[in-house]
């Protein structure tokens, strides 16, 4: 019960915080409200998970939910690859434009103009 | 150090005057200047760009008439190459070579390349460890590992090359833009073969002696190296 009340607890506040304090698409906040929300109905009912598990061939609900765990986690590890190879290329050419504008030596060492 | 002989061919003043060698060097204070000055031999520009070395190795090129760049932060062989191109195409080159900074490749080669380009008349000119010259000194784990990369080069590109990784190439300035290099670290030797391909290029390639010494095997790439560049190219292309 203790465990129950916990947990309903800080996923409502965490999903309230995404909901409210953090200003993302509509879309992202339906998809944020649906897990969340899924998270809670689990939490407060845990034979619900195995339900929906029977349902698509998975014998138990805490199975189900590690794979889903496991899905999330590889689709976050993406998310952030791909973020970090755009900010790579960001890097990129700053590093290139501030070497073109500011040459250690010049090929003729008389100033131009 | 040249091996220059009766049958070097020269560049006219005209194509020299289009030339820019762009020369990427990491950590190379101790041969950098003698490979700079090689080059200037042939009267040709020359554009360095320092990938952030920790030895000094830009303060090692003071006098010489030379454009010299710097990084910041090391990029890697692949972005310090496309940074010198950029710079050398501003500047007006008309023929652009890539020619590694430690020292391996034989300047003598650099007309040859640039012949290619304005005598045969191609977009680009290869240079290969595997045509003919030998290559000087090169173990037997290294043929190997280039021979096999060669072939898988061949089978993703359809390209018929006969060396994939060689960092010595000559390529017009007008296909510049088309052979772009994004990635960067050591992919984008293959990363260049798929442009050529996409592209629809004409290349030819041409004989090229490596010198392999102590200094640039302690220096250059691992044999495992080989995976890291395969692992590049596959993530370049899930991510395209």
């Amino acid at each position: 019960m203790i465990f129950q009340v916990l947990f309903t607890a800080l996923t409502a506040a965490a999903m309230f915080y995404f909901l409210i304090v953090t200003r993302t698409s509509a879309l992202r906040r339906l998809f944020v409200l649906f897990f969340f929300g899924a998270g809670i109905g689990f939490i407060l009912d845990p034979d619900l998970t195995t339900t929906i598990a029977n349902l698509v061939g998975i014998g138990r609900g805490a199975d189900l939910i590690f794979y889903l765990s496991t899905l999330f986690l590889f689709f976050l590890c993406f998310n952030y690859h791909v973020r970090f190879m755009a900010l790579q290329e960001q890097l990129t050419r700053i590093v290139r434009e501030l070497a073109v504008r500011n040459p250690v030596q010049e090929e003729d060492p008389s100033p131009r103009r | 150090m040249s091996r220059a002989d009766a049958d070097t061919p020269r560049l006219s003043a005209e194509e020299a005057n289009g030339t820019y060698v762009v020369i990427t060097a990491f950590n190379e204070a101790k041969v950098i200047r003698d490979v700079v000055q090689r080059v200037l031999a042939l009267d040709v520009h020359v554009v360095v760009v320092d990938d952030a070395s920790t030895d000094g190795t830009a303060a090692q090129l003071r006098g010489l008439p030379s454009t010299v760049l710097r990084h910041a932060v090391n990029l890697g062989q692949g972005a310090a190459t496309q940074t010198g191109v950029e710079l050398a195409l501003a500047r007006g080159a008309r023929y652009l070579i890539t020619f590694d900074g430690d020292g391996q490749h034989d300047e003598n080669d650099i007309p040859r390349l640039v012949h290619v380009l304005t005598r045969e008349h191609r977009d680009v000119a290869l240079a290969s460890r595997f045509l003919g010259r030998e290559a000087l000194d090169m173990t037997r784990a290294r043929r190997l590992l280039l021979k096999a990369a060669v072939r898988y080069m061949r089978l993703t590109t359809g390209l018929r090359v006969s060396d994939a990784h060689n960092g010595l190439r000559a390529f017009r300035a007008e296909v510049a833009p088309a052979l772009r290099i994004t990635q960067n670290r050591m992919a984008h030797a293959s990363e260049l073969l798929h442009r050529i391909k996409a592209a629809g290029l004409s290349y030819a390639e041409i004989p090229a002696v490596i010198r392999y010494t102590e200094y640039s095997r302690a220096k250059g790439q691992k044999g495992l190296g080989a995976i890291d560049i395969i692992y590049e190219l596959l993530m370049a292309r899930l991510l395209r």
